[in-house]
């Protein structure tokens, strides 16, 4: 093959594919990524995206779960406050009875429980931001109020879900009503009002109901406080299986995005070598057999 | 043979080896004029018997099919680098990961996920609208931007049918010049291969040598460019609603003969690969359009009332990316946004529906869910536009082959010019000494006739 002076763009375009090398593998070492643009890796960008995705629903759990776990901590409160009133009414209605009781002391009773009474009611009615905790899926309705002189419950027996990790739900608003009547024939607070009818009246058996009463309230109330407990131990291991997912989503995401500063160092100094090479094969050219003609 | 006849001829042989050298130094002053072919001097021995040499003219060196075989190549390879050039351009508009259409997707359903967490929260319902909006704008912006890219492109095929008619009028001129029997045709010679060069690389045309070797340029399907010394110029007249052009000669439109060089890859860019983009990005914003309503309508407001649409249902699939707006009454009143499925106001079914919604297979026969199919075309967007690469680097590799393989041929090299420099200068200069040696026998013979 005859060798002509055109040779010369050959050389050009050698240093421009060196070039081009160089500038590639530089732009990696610079912004730490391995893919800049999609055509960079089509597949890991997709692979890319996927897990950005999964992050972003990962999150979303984590985001939920940290809201649902201010409610859960508000509902554990209120039953606490409700099983401690509940405790204290027992007290009060059993100290109540008996024959040596004065009327002055019944009064004094029957004023307490009337106190405790509507504490109980102030917990049933809780909000959390704007909302019943214990109204079911009715969250602007207060669960328990006196309609006609009568205690009404005016959520419904829909206690809301929240998925707070993948396939688990927490509660994030209670029936009330599963709380104050349960299986009972009367709620709570009719059952109170009895009861504190009987304590001014002295009437024995209607404090002995009333005191039976409040004792399956407090079965009831204690074991809500458990299904609470549950939903905070489900939503604590749920956030720990998220964030597993999450460390395992990022490891794979940095796979495929993260440059590797070895491999991309390696390869601009390689990118280097081959342009400096480049350049000084084109400057070779310059000899021919003119230079020995003199 | 007498002693002057031996005088011319000498003076001959002087003025060949003249030529041959004003041939080399002609070749060394054309190193770098692009389509110079290098030129050889042709000398012949003279016809009548010892009589020297004559000189027969000027030759350039060409090889017809390597030349034809560089303008086969040529379009192809430039509408690989046309069709990656551009599609570097629009990958670079689709955004990075976690960046783009899939962060606003993500952002969109995080707020549903949160809105069923809080199902009363008037904050809550604030950022689904105001997420939907941003995700309504992210799809036309998108849309857009793919827009854009046709519309680039069409202004390039416009540039590039200018360089076309220039080309085709030079090449017209040049034709005339051959038939008018201009004298240096080598030189006319050199030009065309460049114009025609230049043009391989514009479209892809079919060239028709003429006898007197001037070429005729044709369209893939026949349409003429070049006849002789007439020039048939393209035109692009913008039509359809979109304004993007069709190519025009006279009266027809001749888009569908180009399919190669720079202007090839520009169409299949602007009629085939973005469209194709376009539809796919339509498809997915249909798709959320349409089944964030089914399930919003499923809801109920804030008030308890039915819940009415959340984007402006659409017609169809047809520019659905750009025409992706909210309601307005919703953006307005975020009240209106579903989060109950009950109508009871701390129920979270529709919101949790919706939230749901970001794993739920709803494209592609319900297989594919809305960020599989952005993470698709992005895919098939790196993929396209990583293969146009690969197939110009291709490409661009067999034209270098081909151009080495017509420059060895075809190219001047300092060593043979150098060569020839030497064989011409002494040549001359053994011709000055024959010249001298002839003239001093004359000399002889006249001093032996002038001394008798």
């Amino acid at each position: 093959m005859r060798i002509t002076f055109n040779r010369l763009n050959a050389n050009l375009s050698a240093i421009n594919t060196a070039a081009e090398q160089m500038a590639r593998a530089k732009q990696q070492v610079e912004t730490g990524r391995r893919i800049n643009v999609p055509s960079d890796d089509p597949a890991g960008t997709r692979r890319s995206i996927e897990a950005r995705a999964e992050l972003g629903r990962l999150d979303a759990y984590d985001r939920t779960a940290d809201s649902v776990n201010a409610r859960l901590t508000l509902m554990d409160t209120v039953l606490n406050d409700v099983v401690d009133q509940l405790t204290e009414g027992l007290t009060t209605a059993t100290s109540a009875r008996g024959t040596a009781v004065t009327q002055s002391t019944r009064d004094a009773a029957a004023a307490k429980l009337e106190g405790i009474r509507n504490a109980l009611v102030s917990d049933l009615n809780t909000t959390f931001r704007g909302t019943y905790l214990f109204s079911g899926s009715e969250a602007s309705t207060p669960a328990y109020t006196q309609v006609a002189g009568v205690w009404t419950y005016g959520g419904d027996t829909t206690a809301v879900m929240a998925e707070t990790a993948p396939g688990r739900n927490s509660a994030i608003t209670r029936d009330g009503s599963a709380l104050a009547q349960g299986t009972d024939a009367a709620n709570l607070f009719t059952e109170m009002d009895l009861l504190i009818t009987a304590v001014q009246t002295g009437d024995d058996a209607g404090m002995a109901a009333g005191i039976q009463a409040i004792e399956r309230a407090f079965a009831r109330a204690t074991g809500t406080q458990t299904r609470v407990g549950l939903d905070m131990q489900t939503l604590d291991e749920g956030q720990l299986q998220v964030q597993a997912d999450r460390i395992a989503t990022k490891a794979n995401l940095s796979k495929d995005e993260d440059a590797n500063m070895a491999q991309a160092i390696t390869d601009m100094t390689q990118a280097d070598t081959a342009y400096r090479a480049a350049l000084q094969a084109a400057s070779l050219q310059k000899v021919s057999l003119l230079d020995f003609l003199r | 043979m007498s002693l002057f006849t031996n005088l011319n001829m000498a003076a001959r042989a002087m003025d060949a080896q003249r030529f041959g050298l004003e041939v080399t130094g002609n070749n060394l002053a054309n190193l770098n004029t692009p389509g110079y072919a290098r030129r050889r001097a042709v000398l012949v021995e003279a016809p009548v018997a010892l009589t020297g040499v004559n000189i027969a003219g000027v030759r350039a060196v060409r090889d017809a099919l390597i030349d034809s075989r560089l303008r086969r190549e040529l379009p192809a390879e430039a509408r690989e680098a046309a069709v990656a050039e551009q599609l570097a351009a629009v990958e670079v508009s689709l955004g990075t990961a976690g960046a783009s259409l899939d962060a606003r997707l993500t952002a969109y359903f995080d707020a549903f996920a949160a809105l069923a967490a809080d199902p009363t929260s008037p904050n809550a319902r604030q950022s689904v609208v105001m997420q939907g909006q941003q995700l309504a704008t992210a799809f036309s912006d998108m849309s857009g931007r793919f827009d854009t890219a046709r519309r680039t492109a069409d202004a390039k095929i416009q540039g590039g049918l200018d360089d076309i008619n220039t080309l085709t009028a030079e090449l017209a001129d040049i034709n005339a010049a051959i038939a008018a029997g201009q004298i240096d045709n080598a030189a006319l010679q050199d030009r065309q291969a460049t114009v025609l060069d230049s043009l391989s690389a514009i479209a892809n045309v079919n060239l028709i040598r003429r006898g007197d070797g001037g070429v005729d340029v044709a369209l893939a399907n026949g349409e003429a460019l070049v006849l002789g010394p007439e020039s048939y110029t393209l035109a692009a007249i913008p039509t359809g609603p979109n304004g993007l052009s069709t190519i025009q000669l006279g009266d027809a439109d001749v888009t569908a003969s180009i399919t190669g060089g720079r202007l090839g890859g520009l169409l299949q860019v602007r009629d085939t690969i973005v469209p194709g983009y376009q539809t796919r990005l339509d498809e997915l914003a249909y798709a959320v359009v349409t089944e964030v309503n089914v399930r919003h309508q499923a809801g109920f407001t804030a008030n308890g009332a039915p819940a009415g649409v959340f984007f402006t249902p659409l017609g169809g699939v047809a520019d659905a990316a750009e025409l992706m707006a909210i309601d307005p009454a919703l953006a307005a009143d975020p009240s209106l946004v579903a989060a109950s499925g009950t109508g009871a106001p701390g129920d979270n079914g529709a919101a949790t529906a919706l939230a749901n919604l970001r794993t739920t297979g709803v494209l592609n026969g319900g297989t594919t869910s809305m960020l599989d199919a952005w993470g698709q075309l992005v895919y098939t967007v790196g993929a396209d536009s990583q293969m146009a690469m690969l197939q110009q680097g291709t490409r661009q590799s067999i034209v270098e082959q081909v151009t080495r393989l017509r420059d060895s041929v075809e190219g001047v090299s300092l060593d043979e010019e150098a060569a020839m420099l030497i064989k011409y200068q002494r040549a001359y200069e053994a011709n000055a000494q024959f010249f001298s040696v002839v003239d001093q026998t004359l000399q002889t013979l006249l001093n032996l006739v002038g001394g008798r």
